[in-house]
């Protein structure tokens, strides 16, 4: 009788203490969406819309026909996206400091307030340690480039993750990094990037924080996730997508999800704790714990 | 010689001497007047030039910083944007040159040429100097130009003029590091220059004279055939005909019709005066006969 009234309590306490609990802190707003993009939240697709706040590990991805979407920052942190770009909010990295994003793929041009301390954001090949002013970054497959648009640009060279190196740019200068060697700073961006640089990022655009303060606009729900939606963040370096295991391992029950993980399963070995609980399973006679 | 005659050959040369004399002075005039209102439309293109050369540099080139960090943009070079809306202004007016001519200039289109660096120097040489009017020879024909000094006033030209190294990248980049450095705040670069044939305000100055000089002869020609239909009807038909009435009643016929007018100017005086003459003679010669 009395373990009967204690889970009774504890079912009616559940839902009122998951209410009491405090929402996640927005860290960012979207401020400019002009063209296809998409948010993806825990594992939900969500319809992208300016004033609609960012939380912490959400993704946000622009389509090729994205013409420019803008993410403001709480601290005053400001990135502009470019077609077909991937970025999450404030990922959690293990193993080195985490900027206000990590870059994986596509076109950013960020722009630091004054007197903007502390890591700016991650990407595959080098993390921004510190912008002075304004940087346009492109990561793409095969390469990246950082051009110091304005100010100098503080960066930590990557090669598989681990440290290759600090370097920094002085204002126009520009760096070429490919996975295999340190960067090669130049004193001009190449005219192939020039060519490249998403137009909307060619023209200075004050800030739109203002204009959303004090309004409340909800994100529409589109989907759920579907393997191909998160497949380059599933496959992404290991520091960073050791996180997804836990966020969608849930959708590891989807048959299509699930086919899918298994196909690339060399690309993400850590999901096969998940796919194939059994193959972890104690053996009879092992006497040792299971991890 | 008939009266109508005499007082047609005397208005012919009282109206011939005028009409030299006012087209003496009316050419005068309006050559003086069309090459003042040239100038006037130069100095017009000139501040407006100017003009659109504030308007790039306070608003224009601030716009395009950041996209002058890849490219080279002219268009936020003030003498550039002048230059070409000016251009575009030479389409309906052709006449008129302009050039913002420069000692040391980035883009080789704007080197002054010879005559021009005579100009600029003139400038350097008299730094009060705001103005300066000439003319001079070209294949085509005398050249009117104005010209006024280009100085530099605004600090924020010095980031593309002052040094190859604090200049854009995108700027050498394109022009190359030789030429449009080392200027200096107030300096005398060189000039604006507006140049337009002289034949254009002779044109203009002949085109109205030939219009004052038709209107005088108009006039003259309206006035000749009033005065003369005038001088007709009013003095020399009622002359004429109270004389042949004379020759008629001198030679005694003494019944020819009375000469009847209502006249009430002179020539009707006269008529009243010859018709009492008249009837007194023949009151009398009537007297004689009786």
């Amino acid at each position: 009788m009395r373990l009967m009234r204690t889970l009774w309590s504890v079912l009616v306490l559940c839902p009122v203490l998951a209410a009491a609990a405090p929402a996640p802190e927005p860290l960012a707003m979207l401020t400019i969406v002009d063209g296809e993009a998409v948010v993806i939240r825990e594992a939900s697709r969500l319809a992208p819309a300016e004033g609609i706040k960012l939380l912490r590990e959400d993704i946000v991805e622009t389509g090729a026909q994205g013409r420019l979407l803008r993410i403001e920052f709480n601290d005053g942190l400001v990135a502009d996206l470019g077609p077909g770009t991937r970025v999450q909010i404030a990922p959690r990295l293990a193993g080195r400091p985490a900027g206000r994003f990590y870059l994986l793929q596509g076109w950013a041009k960020v722009t630091a307030p004054a007197a903007f301390a502390g890591p700016v954001f991650n990407s595959p090949l080098f993390d921004a340690t510190g912008i002075a002013q304004r940087a346009v970054v492109s990561v793409q497959p095969g390469d990246a480039h950082v051009f110091a648009e304005a100010g100098d640009v503080a960066l930590a060279e990557l090669r598989d993750g681990r440290p290759l190196g600090n370097v920094t740019l002085k204002s126009e200068q520009f760096l070429t990094r490919n996975p295999d060697a340190k960067g090669n700073v130049a004193t001009r961006p190449t005219p192939a990037f020039i060519q490249r640089v998403p137009k909307d990022f060619l023209d200075t655009l004050p800030s739109r924080l203002e204009r959303f303060k004090g309004r409340e606009i909800e994100p529409k729900r589109l989907s759920g996730i579907a393997y191909d939606d998160v497949s380059a963040w599933i496959d992404a370096e290991p520091a960073l997508r050791a996180g997804f295991v836990p966020r969608w391992k849930g959708e590891a029950r989807n048959a299509d999800f699930r086919r899918g993980l298994v196909a690339n399963l060399r690309g993400h070995p850590e999901w096969d704790r998940t796919l194939f609980p059994e193959k972890y399973l104690p053996k009879p006679g092992d006497t040792r714990k299971p991890h | 010689m008939k009266l109508l005659l005499k007082f047609n050959l005397v208005f012919l040369i009282v109206f011939a001497l005028g009409l030299g004399a006012a087209g003496t002075i009316a050419r005068t005039l309006l050559q003086q007047n069309a090459h003042d209102e040239v100038l006037d439309r130069a100095r017009l293109l000139m501040e407006n030039a100017l003009a659109v050369s504030s308007y790039t540099a306070t608003q224009i080139a601030p716009l395009l910083e950041t996209q002058m960090k890849y490219t080279f943009l002219p268009q936020s070079v003030p003498a550039y944007s002048s230059t070409e809306v000016l251009n575009t202004l030479r389409k309906n007016h052709p006449e008129y040159a302009y050039k913002p001519a420069m000692l040391n200039p980035t883009n080789p289109r704007d080197r002054a040429q010879d005559w021009e660096e005579d100009v600029i120097q003139q400038f350097k040489q008299n730094p009060e100097r705001t103005e300066f009017v000439g003319q001079r020879s070209t294949p085509s024909g005398p050249v009117t130009y104005i010209a006024r000094p280009i100085k530099l006033s605004n600090a924020v030209c010095l980031r593309c003029h002052s040094t190859v190294e604090a200049a854009p990248k995108p700027m050498v980049d394109k022009y190359g590091p030789a030429n449009g450095f080392g200027w200096t705040m107030t300096e005398v670069l060189g000039a604006q220059v507006v140049s337009v044939p002289m034949s254009v305000p002779l044109e203009r100055a002949d085109r109205a004279f030939r219009v004052v000089m038709a209107l005088l002869a108009g006039v003259f020609l309206l006035i000749v055939v009033a005065l003369n239909l005038m001088l007709w009807q009013l003095v020399i038909r009622p002359v004429s005909r109270l004389s042949t009435l004379s020759d008629r009643v001198s030679l005694g016929e003494l019944d020819a019709p009375e000469f009847s007018t209502r006249s009430r100017d002179e020539i009707g005086v006269l008529a009243e005066s010859f018709t009492r003459m008249r009837k007194s003679l023949v009151h009398a010669l009537k007297l004689l006969d009786s």
